[in-house]
């Protein structure tokens, strides 16, 4: 055999037996390899290897690729050892002979590469050794040194024992003697400024506290001196630029560099303060590109301090804020601005900084957002705002100002968080923000729970509007407690949460719950035809046609229907939304002759009054479709369809779950047609949509790729659905394992389509797969909607 | 961009190779040459920074295009410091130089560069496509997903191969 055949046949085997279990290898190979013991042994030594894994399961990492190197002097410093290297350059401890003392050597990487640079670099070190601060490790001296290599600038320092403060930051320390360090450290920053030094590159690893708890700010100007040239830096050293850049400002980061002032030293401060109180960086960085940190710094608002701990909040926020404006001006404009409020801080005394107005953030917002994220990022934003400035004004809430500011942070960090910038080049969801300002809204205005309770309630309405039932149940429920607790049950708002609360839980297929709640909301209500009465009823209704209660859902709408015939007139828009829902209940009893006119007429009266664009007209337009459908005029049908999901699209949005609704009626329409490729076509683009607005997880999203591989699997073949279906599974199992919901979804897909494929091993075990999910598969039910 | 389902290897053009190669050695160089920074350096930063500078020139296919060169040219830079080391510490004669790669080492000792280079070449004399992936995966720093995009096969046929590759080549460098 030659060597090539025998490396197939190793391949072959190895392939075979890889995935099984031992006993079930060893039981493979015997019978495999009876004649070839050497074959077997090279099997099996490959298989120790496969099961220890191990190398080459990294990728290589070429930055352990060096060796140590100590050159045994640099000019007249005997070298010690080496104690760091950093991005720019090598610090080497080393001994001095006149004075007799150690030092710190810093070599710098780039060397003096033309004659200006030399110049500026004689000039400056002059300035550095005249610099004198406790706060300041002293420069001794400031020379080159060639090493063969070329001349390369190097620094005699003060050597300074102690720890860094990106170390210190780790430990626990009070507020107060975090403030009091960064101070200390402030102060030295000031006295260099004032003798015309900027540092430029100040960052918790640049600076030490001795043993004694002082601060010394380490290569103070040295950045300037050798021009380390930040542009050409950014390209050649990616991975720890972005530990540098995380302190730098927006404007060292784009502009030339010799145009930057104190204001950079500012901002840099305002990183270091926020990390020493945060514990964190005021911008997550991890894992991000060089273009994407860049931006992220340039446009993105940092998290608040506040969210942090909520300690932190009000001042020390403020001040924070005002150091990491990102445009200088709107910073302090010298560091002892920064240390004058700190001070007022630590004293008790008003600051000087004030938080940027509600109307600032928005205008700022507003410029940013060109590219806003889609109609429902919007919608959340007015919603969201109108809700608080209505129930600000409806609760008279007295003009305290811990209430406005409550109510300004709220709305500025809800308008940061649907910044695109934000995300940095990754989709957000609009479920993002939501979560984003529903997370948020459990830490605010404590003071007045009543705003809160409104809040949650829009929340709530707008998770209910995204198919998010279980998140607007919880925000319904409690903004339904508060409200009951602060003003009774019979209030009209409060009654108004709890029948959204009831159509909440009709989706979440708790028809007994919604019934009791809203009956019991019936009840509290004096007058039978006044509007929440007539709103509670047609939900009830609605529970009524979910639990297959026809009659009593006629009867409620008729209710309505007579109700408001008799206060608004026929040809009024009440009258007409209400015959819609009571004509889909006709149709359901299969009274066609008395449902049909009824439709018609109410649809001509809501697109002449309302218009073709207004939601609930579209909704009309839906409902009709579907009775037309009913009666078999399929063409009429998908024409009133077609109009439904192109309106929709356009008004409320394309993921709209209206909007997906009638999409995913009619791509139905389409199939049963089997218009096949167009469906396809379709689904696709809407899986695409969905998993970037609401995410891979989204029942939605998957109730459109269960869709696409349905009609792959009809409408082409079998193995093209096979693939989407099991990368889909794939990509959810690997990201949330095999257990989640979603990953069982698929894999019920999966089995699905093996089931109607007949391959039937596969259908069991992708069936045992699914099993072990916490998903657990609906029965289909065909979804129809009715105008609420 | 969108990725063309073929192999990006096959249509191995020279001159292409030679720029990444010089752009990607002059990056990694930095590095090879001084420091030890804060941060890990893996190859899918340098090839992506690479890629930033090199993308607009045009003449790539496709980013799966540029990643298949870019991996190979990884692997000569790391090949070629490896050996240039080798001649300056013992005057021109061969030494080996131990990378270590980033996490884990299962076989707990340092990951000969040499050695897997001539042991990756016997490989690609049975099987390129194996040695490919492996080339993709480890010096370009792609994942299984990437790489059977790059190289115009199915994620699980790239998978194989890669268990089939990773356990072949332990077992070469084991014998040494």
């Amino acid at each position: 055999m030659s060597d090539t055949d025998r490396f197939a046949k190793l391949e072959n085997l190895f392939e075979q037996v890889r995935d099984l279990e031992t006993n079930a290898r060893k039981a493979f190979l015997d019978h495999e390899c009876i004649n070839d013991a050497d074959l077997r042994h090279e099997v099996e030594k490959l298989l120790a290897h496969h099961d220890r894994g191990g190398m080459l399961d990294d990728p290589i990492d070429i930055t352990n690729a060096q060796e140590e190197y100590l050159p045994e002097s640099v000019g007249r410093y005997q070298v010690l050892e080496c104690l760091g290297r950093g991005g720019m350059g090598v610090v080497y401890r080393a001994e001095q002979d006149q004075p007799q003392r150690q030092v710190a050597l810093k070599m710098m990487h780039a060397g003096l590469r033309s004659k200006d640079l030399q110049r500026r670099f004689e000039f400056e070190s002059s300035v550095l050794a005249r610099l004198q601060h406790p706060g300041i490790a002293q420069i001794f001296e400031v020379a080159t040194w060639d090493d063969g290599n070329g001349a390369r600038p190097f620094f005699a320092m003060e050597l300074v024992e102690g720890v860094a403060l990106d170390q210190f930051v780790k430990e626990k320390h009070s507020i107060e003697a975090k403030l009091r360090l960064f101070i200390a450290i402030c102060e030295a920053v000031h006295h260099a400024h004032q003798k015309g030094v900027i540092h430029r590159d100040l960052k918790p690893a640049n600076i030490m506290i001795t043993h004694d708890g002082v601060p010394k700010i380490l290569d103070f100007g040295v950045a300037r001196t050798t021009d380390a040239d930040l542009q050409a830096t950014m390209y050649t050293l990616p991975g720890q630029l972005v530990g540098t850049l995380t302190y730098m400002s927006p404007e060292q980061i784009n502009s030339d560099s010799s145009q930057l002032d104190t204001r950079s030293d500012v901002y840099a401060l305002g990183v270091i303060l926020y990390e020493l109180l945060a514990g964190q960086l005021p911008y997550d960085l991890a894992d991000k590109s060089l273009a994407q940190v860049a931006r992220i710094i340039n446009e993105r608002e940092p998290r608040s301090l506040a969210s942090h701990d909520r300690k932190l909040r009000g001042d020390l926020t403020t001040i924070v804020s005002k150091a990491l404006e990102k445009e200088p001006e709107r910073r302090y404009a010298s560091v002892f601005g920064l240390i004058s409020d700190l001070r007022r801080f630590l004293a008790h005394e008003p600051i000087a900084a004030r938080p940027a107005s509600a109307v600032y953030q928005m205008t700022k917002f507003a410029q940013r957002n060109k590219t806003i994220v889609g109609g429902m990022a919007a919608m959340i934003v007015i919603l969201l705002s109108a809700t608080i400035v209505l129930s600000w004004q409806s609760a008279r809430i007295n003009t305290e100002a811990r209430t406005r500011q409550d109510v300004a942070n709220f709305l500025r960090e809800m308008l940061t968080s649907l910044d695109p910038a934000k995300t940095a080049g990754e989709p957000l969801t609009v479920r993002d923000m939501l979560d984003d300002a529903s997370l948020r809204l459990e830490n605010s205005f404590e003071t007045v729970p009543s705003v809160r309770a409104d809040l949650q309630g829009t929340v709530g309405s707008t998770y209910h509007l995204l198919g998010e039932y279980e998140q607007a149940e919880y925000h319904y429920r409690q903004a339904v407690n508060v409200l009951t607790q602060e003003h009774g049950i019979k209030d009209e708002k409060t009654l108004k949460i709890l029948a959204d609360f009831g159509l909440t839980l009709k989706e979440l297929d708790r028809l007994e719950e919604a019934e009791s709640i809203l009956r019991d909301a019936l009840s509290h209500i004096e007058d039978p035809v006044s509007p929440i009465a007539i709103k509670v009823r047609r939900f009830l209704a609605i529970v009524m046609v979910g639990m297959g209660r026809t009659e009593e859902a006629d009867a409620l709408f008729r209710y309505n229907y007579n109700s408001l015939l008799h206060s608004h007139g026929d040809k009024s828009v009440e009258v007409a939304s209400e015959a819609i829902n009571l004509g889909s209940v006709l149709m359901d009893s299969k009274r066609h002759d008395e449902a049909l006119p009824l439709l018609e007429e109410s649809l001509a009266t809501l697109r002449r009054e309302l218009g073709d664009d207004d939601p609930v007209t579209i909704s009309a337009i839906n409902n009709v479709s579907a009775v037309y459908h009913n009666l078999g005029r399929e063409e009429d049908s998908n024409e009133l369809l077609r109009e439904a999901v192109e309106r929709s699209t356009r008004v409320l949005g394309p993921v709209h779950l209206h909007t997906l609704r009638r999409r995913h009626n009619m791509v139905r329409g389409a199939m049963r047609r089997g218009d096949y490729e167009a469906s396809i076509a379709e689904t696709a683009n809407t899986v695409a949509i969905c998993e970037q607005e609401l995410g891979p997880t989204h029942s939605e999203t998957l109730t459109w790729v269960e869709m696409l591989v349905t009609g792959l699997a009809f409408g082409r073949s079998m193995e093209e659905a096979e693939q989407v279906a099991l990368s889909w599974y794939e990509r959810l199992e690997s990201e949330h394992g095999p257990t989640s919901r979603s990953a069982g979804r698929m894999a019920y897909l999966v089995m699905n389509l093996y089931d109607s494929w007949g391959k039937e091993e596969l259908e069991a075990e992708w069936l045992r797969r699914a099993k072990t999910s916490v998903y657990i598969p609906p029965d289909f039910i065909m979804q129809e909607e009715l105008p609420q | 961009m969108t990725e063309e389902p073929e192999n990006m290897m096959r249509s191995n053009e020279p001159d292409m190779l030679a720029d990444v190669y010089g752009d990607l050695r002059q990056i990694a160089a930095e590095y090879l040459r001084r420091e030890r920074p804060d941060h890990t350096l893996q190859p899918t930063a340098l090839v992506h920074e690479a890629y930033l500078k090199l993308a607009d020139s045009g003449q790539w296919k496709s980013a799966a295009h540029f990643r298949a060169v870019a991996s190979r040219a990884m692997r000569q830079i790391l090949v070629d410091h490896a050996r240039m080391r080798g001649r300056l510490k013992r005057g021109g004669q061969h030494e080996r130089v131990m990378l270590t790669t980033g996490v884990a080492l299962g076989m707990d000792r340092d990951l000969d560069v040499l050695a897997l280079d001539e042991a990756l070449s016997a490989l690609a004399g049975y099987d390129e496509r194996k040695a490919q992936v492996v080339e993709l995966r480890f010096f370009g720093g792609l994942s299984a997903r990437e790489s059977a995009k790059t190289l115009g096969i199915a994620q699980k046929t790239a998978e194989s191969d890669w268990y089939f590759a990773r356990a072949w080549l332990h077992e070469r460098l084991s014998q040494r």
